[in-house]
This record gives C-alpha cells, structure tokens and sequence, in this order.
C-alpha cells in the first residue's frame, strides 16, 4: 500500500537513478489499489532516452492519465510542455506523479508550475542509488539534492533509496546500499524500492523501511517487453 | 567495486582514468554527457581543462594543438557535429597525431534526429575527411566496452601516433549497465622525439602534413601505409558467438550485436544453425575471419542500424563466396530479436 498524504507526488534525482522507474511503478501501483483516476506527468525535457513518454501507450491502456510533451513533439529534445498539465492541478480529482527531468536543469520545470504546486500540498520524493556516480557520498547526493529543490522551488520531504546494479543487483548489494543511502540523514527514508526479480517475500522485514516492490519498465530493445527508442508506428502498437 | 554508469559518462570517466586531462568539444544530443562530465571532472584534475569551443571545427582544431604537446586529449560528438571535425581528423592523420574522437551517431542526414541509428560507419571507415589516411575505429557493444575501448583507443593513438575514433549509437550513449573501472590506466609513451614541449636545449619539432614536392608528398604516404599495414595485421579484433558450426553468419556491431544474439539464441532453439560475428575494429576490418567462415556457412546476414554500409564490407571480405544479405532499421528505430529472427527465415 502507497502511503500517500497528499495527492501530488513530484520525483525527481540525479540523471539515472531510476526517476522514470519509480514514477512509472508508483501510479501502476496507485492504479492497482484502485486510486483512479490516476496521472502520470512526464515533465523530463533534459533528455530524451529511456522516459515515462515512452510507456504511454501501455500505460494509457489501463486507463491511467499520461501527460508529456505537446502530441507529435515527442522526439524532439525541445522543452515542450503539455498545457494540459495545468489541468491536473484543477481537476482535483486523483493521485497525480510527476516525472521531474534529472538533476538541477530538470527541476526548473517543476518551478515552471509553481503556482499550481502552491495551491495544494505535495510530496516531493528524491531517488537514491549510491551506486551512480554522483550519488556516491552523502554530500555529493544532498548537493545535487538542494541544487533540484532550489531550482524547482519544492523541497525535498522524503528519499527512496533505489539500490541497484540493474542485473547484477544481489541482496547484499541492495543492503550496502541501503545503508550507505541511510548516511543522508537530511531527509526521510519513505522507502526502499526492489525490482520485483531480486524480492523475496519477508527477506527485507528486518530493514526498518517499507519496500516498494517495482517491475523494470524501460528495457533495452532486445529485452523481452523492450521499448521501441522512436516512431510513432511502433507506438501504436502494443 | 562497480558503478552503475551511463555509456556517454562510463567514456568519459574512462578517458580521464586513462590520463586524459584535456577535453574540447560543442554540445549536442545524444553525446551532451560526456560534455557535461568533462566540464565537472576535469576542471579537479591537476592540469587538467575543460573548454567549450565555439564549433566542432573548433574543438577538433583544439585537440590538434592540444595532442601536438604529448598531452592526451580528446573531444567527442554526434554525427552532424563529426561531419565538421572531418577535416580537423585528415590533419591529425596527416600529421601523424594521436587522438581519440567520439562519435555517438544519431539519425540522419542533415539534422535527422535525436535517435540511435548506425549510418555514419562509411564516415568513420571510409575517410570521411580527404586524402590518403586511415582511422583506426572501435566499435563498443556494452558500457563496459565504452570504457575498455575508450582506454584502448588512447594506447592505439600513442601506439601508432594516429587518430581514433570510438563509435556508438546513441541508445549506447544513454543506457545505463555496471561497469567496472580500474583506478589508473598505463599511460607511458614517450613523446619526447617529436612532441611540442618548447625546444630548450634542442632543436625544434615541426608537427605538419604539408609537403610540397611530389615524391617527398609519396613517400610520406607510402610511409603512413606501411604502418596501416602494420595496424591491420596487428590490431584487427572481433568477437564470434556460436560460430563454429553456423549455416548462417549474422554480422553486426555495437548495440546491433546484442539484438543479434538474443535473435541467435532463438534461432538455434528452433533447430537454426545461426552464428554471429562481432567487429569490434571497424577499420581494421577482421576480413579474415569471415573469409573462413565462408568455406563452411550457407549465407551471411549483415544486420544494422542504417541502410546497408557495413554490409558492403562483408561482401568484400566473402569475395563473392556466398550469398550476403541485409536486414537493417534506420530513423532511430532499434529492430528487434524478432525481426532478426524473420530475416534470417526469409533467406532459408
């Protein structure tokens, strides 16, 4: 269960700590325990491999919101917005997670939408992997931590420590991980996120975090389920 | 310990260990990481800068100087920014320098797109810029080979005081898989007899390509061909995947060879005896092995990320021995195992 106070949850980190993954699984998640309507805004302009865009259509098949870029700019690295996002601050009525772009650059977007983020309170959750390179000391990851919410004007109110090696990931790598997460102690642990092939039922209990289980979203082309990096065409299909 | 690392920063971070302190180069996707680590790098480094240049033309002239000194050097790009360093490659090659380029390809041409394609393989290989030269060219398949072959294509330039040039796509560039990267790479040549290092207490060093009388002008080419002969019988690298009894040899490069063994793997769990060959030079070309292969497989399948380049390759290392087809994707559109797998059929 997804504890969720407020209905906006904004995420956001360092390039590559797995933002996309964690706002793609916490609105299947959300959609799963039936918060409908559930809305996914992807509000990444920095870059434009491997996004929530990407996962639109599935994602849209089981009826959850997604909102990127304006339709038919989807591949251009252009900082083009959807002005449908401001309908998600009006609309009231669901969960909405917003995928912010990654670093300091990336957070400007979420300033953009100031006024709708003053309206009503709202999570803004920072993932954590200590095993990328500008997540690897405390104080590397609460620089670049204060650089996003200065730029995006929302501060941080809780960490999801992501610790991963993507397939090389083992129990003990996410346990190291976990602890050296736990060395930034400005922020609060909401949770520990396991992709779904390294979880064992009750093998984290003793952690002291609630685990979020996630299932890997962005696969390379050759993966089972892979995404397609570009056209329309294959976007259309499932 | 290992890093879970971007290819564009697993390059970078690679190249510095490697011993390069000096970076130029003018931002555009899908390369702008490798920028953007050089920028908060190398500026901690001792002696190390990070400079911006103006334009490709720019920093390809920047690492001309740069190299000149004996200091490694490098500058990287996307494919309309390596069309401009083209000329900038002929003079490093002309004058015998060391550098190492990136090229991080993306569609096209013209401005094309911001999408992973492989169509700038004649560029790198085929000369690109002008005049009698040769490029030495690797071709990357996984982060871990970004930085391998990125601290490779520094002792090859020293080695052989010629450019090279590491070549991926962008969705190489873009993913993200563990690496695992030694403190310090060997970074020993002597530059001594002909680097630019101010000529006290000698006599000066000349670095140039220019010479005006016909014969001097042959005979430096001649020369300059003696050592690609050199590099070609020497350095060639490839890898083979389940080749040894293969009807049908797939060759493809970089991101490519990762859909063709998962395609190869599905292939053989439907009774198809199919193998894969994996350049890893693109210049060298590894002929050899193919020509072999060609005694024993039915036909080949060039697979790749363009309309057909690389494949003309193949044809001429198979010297017309057996029938070499081509299945590619282009735009920025990745195929998959499936496709692959349909290709092959097809030709059965």
């Amino acid at each position: 269960m997804i504890r969720l106070g407020p209905r906006l949850t904004v995420i956001s980190g360092a390039f590559g700590t797995g933002k996309t993954e964690i706002a793609i699984n916490l609105a299947l998640q959300l959609h799963a325990e039936g918060r409908d309507p559930v809305t996914l805004v992807d509000l990444d302009i920095v870059n434009l491999y491997f996004r929530s865009r990407q996962k639109a259509y599935e994602l849209e098949q089981l009826g959850i919101r997604v909102i990127s870029s304006v339709e038919g700019m989807e591949n251009a690295d252009l900082p083009a917005l959807s002005p449908e996002i401001n309908a998600c601050f009006d609309r009231k009525d669901g969960p909405v997670v917003f995928d912010l772009g990654g670093s300091d650059l990336g957070g400007t977007v979420a300033a953009y939408l100031h006024r709708g983020f003053a309206s009503e309170p709202s999570h803004h959750w920072l993932v954590v992997n200590p095993y990328r390179p500008f997540n690897q000391t405390a104080e590397a990851t609460v620089e670049m931590a204060e650089r996003i919410a200065a730029r995006a004007r929302l501060p941080i109110t809780g960490m999801i420590a992501n610790p991963h090696l993507i397939n090389e990931t083992t129990p003990e790598i996410i346990r190291e991980g976990l602890a050296r997460v736990r060395e930034v102690t400005r922020y609060p642990l909401m949770y520990l996120s396991v992709m779904e092939e390294f979880y064992v039922p009750g093998a984290f209990d003793d952690l002291g975090v609630p685990v979020m289980v996630i299932s890997k979203q962005m696969k390379q082309p050759w993966e089972p389920g892979g995404i397609m990096m570009a056209g329309r065409r294959g976007k259309r299909c499932p | 310990m290992k890093v879970l690392m971007k290819g564009n920063e697993a390059l970078s971070e690679a190249a510095i260990r490697a011993g390069a302190t000096l970076y130029f180069g003018y931002p555009i996707t899908p390369q702008n990481e490798v920028g953007e680590y050089m920028s908060r790098r190398l500026p901690t480094i001792p002696g190390g800068a990070y400079i911006q240049a103006e334009t490709e033309v720019a920093s390809i002239n920047m690492v001309y100087g740069a190299v000149s000194t004996g200091r490694r050097a490098m500058t990287s790009s996307s494919s309309p920014g390596i069309s401009l360093m083209m000329e900038g490659i002929s003079y490093l090659a002309g004058a015998e320098l060391p550098a190492v380029v990136v090229s991080i390809m993306r569609g096209g041409p013209g401005l094309g797109n911001i999408n992973p394609e492989q169509a700038d393989y004649f560029q790198a290989t085929k000369g690109g810029g002008h005049g009698s030269y040769r490029m030495i060219v690797l071709a990357p398949a996984s982060v871990q080979e970004m930085t391998d072959l990125t601290v490779l294509a520094f002792d090859l330039a020293d080695k052989y005081r010629n450019p090279v040039m590491v070549i991926a796509d962008g969705n190489l560039g873009q993913m993200m898989e563990p690496v695992e990267l030694k403190d310090s790479y060997p970074n020993n040549y002597d530059h001594s007899a002909w680097a630019l290092t101010g000529a006290k207490g000698r006599k000066g060093h000349t670095i140039t390509s220019i010479y005006l009388d016909a014969d001097e002008m042959e005979d430096y080419i001649h020369k300059l061909y003696r050592k690609y002969g050199e590099i070609e019988r020497v350095e060639t690298r490839h890898e083979e995947f389940l080749t040894q009894d293969a009807d049908v040899v797939i060759v493809a490069y970089g991101i490519v060879s990762r859909v063709v063994r998962s395609a190869v793997e599905l292939l053989r769990a439907e009774g198809i005896k199919a193998g894969m060959v994996r350049p890893i030079t693109l210049w060298p070309y590894p002929k050899a092995v193919l020509r072999k292969l060609a005694e024993t497989a039915t036909f080949f399948l060039a697979c790749e990320m363009s309309m057909g380049q690389m494949v003309e390759d193949v044809q001429l290392s198979v010297e017309g021995r057996r029938p070499v087809y081509f299945y590619g994707r282009s735009g920025g559109n990745v195929p998959t195992p499936a496709e692959v797998v349909a290709a092959v059929r097809q030709r059965m």
